[in-house]
């Protein structure tokens, strides 16, 4: 019993060591009908908090289809990056508003 | 109805519905960049209640969205700034074209109908820049009005881009 529990706590102490220094989160904002340069190194686990400060209605869609947040005006979302690759990003409702994202392992 | 006056006065002549309105005034400024929103919000329910296109209602969706938000930050605007919007020459000359348009386009269905629907949409934002960038944030004093006409021209300079997306595909 006391060995399992220590056992289990080392393996806990030893995820909470390994992970939260390597996911890191981000702000990306969306202002002037415009995405905010996205961060260059992304990382598989890495979270990005999308933030609209337009007046207007934005999203942040995946052209693969794997995230499609709603953002209204002043309103913000999350995202995990779950697989490595190139992520193009677009808003629905302004298709011209697109960028890249480059996620590696 | 009110597109086609509205688009052949400011493609025929440019110079004079604006011309009117050399130096205009805040006041004016606020009711030309207001009317000119309603307007587009106008056409785009004509092209809701009209097209079976989903790409053509998706954009007409989306201009209601844009410049209704646009609207409601500039009346919100003139409210804070105890302005009154003042009716103006151009403000007319807009609204009696966009009135034509409308009529125009009320006569049209189906293709044809989402084809001038659009490129009256590419037209009228393309003026409408022009305006803005010309005429209405040049003359603005206050910087609150001048800051959200800028707003007002990124947001137009998009959804002329999308239209000339939009044309060109209905166009195949």
């Amino acid at each position: 019993m006391t060995i399992r529990t220590v056992g289990i706590g080392a393996l806990l102490l030893a995820s909470l060591l390994a992970h939260p220094a390597q996911a890191a989160r981000y702000v990306i904002e969306i202002r002037d009908m415009a995405f905010a340069a996205p961060p260059e190194r992304l990382k598989v686990g890495d979270t990005i908090h999308w933030e609209n400060k337009d007046i207007f209605q934005h999203t942040a869609t995946a052209r693969s289809g794997s995230f499609d947040l709603d953002l209204p005006p002043g309103k913000g979302g999350d995202v995990i990056l779950k697989k490595p690759g190139e992520l193009t990003v677009f808003c629905r409702y302004h298709p011209n508003m697109t960028f890249r994202l480059l996620v590696e392992k | 109805m009110l597109t086609r006056l509205f688009f052949a006065a400011l493609l025929l002549a440019p110079g004079m519905a604006l011309a009117q309105a050399q130096k205009p005034n805040d006041a004016q400024i606020a009711h030309i960049a207001y009317t000119a929103g309603v307007l587009d919000i106008a056409a785009a329910k004509q092209a809701l209640s009209k097209s079976s296109n989903a790409e053509v209602k998706d954009f007409a969706n989306q201009m209601v969205r844009d410049h209704q938000a646009v609207n409601d930050k500039a009346l919100a605007l003139v409210k804070k700034l105890n302005v009154t919007p003042q009716d103006n020459a151009t403000s007319q000359s807009l609204s009696s074209a966009a009135e034509a348009k409308q009529a125009e386009l009320g006569k049209l269905s189906g293709a044809a109908f989402d084809r001038a629907y659009v490129a009256n949409e590419v037209a009228y934002h393309r003026t409408v820049n022009g305006a803005l960038k010309g005429t209405l944030i040049p003359n603005a004093q206050n910087a609150e009005l001048k800051s959200l006409l800028e707003t007002g021209l990124t947001l137009f300079t998009a959804h002329q881009e999308h239209a000339e997306h939009l044309a060109q595909t209905l166009a195949k």
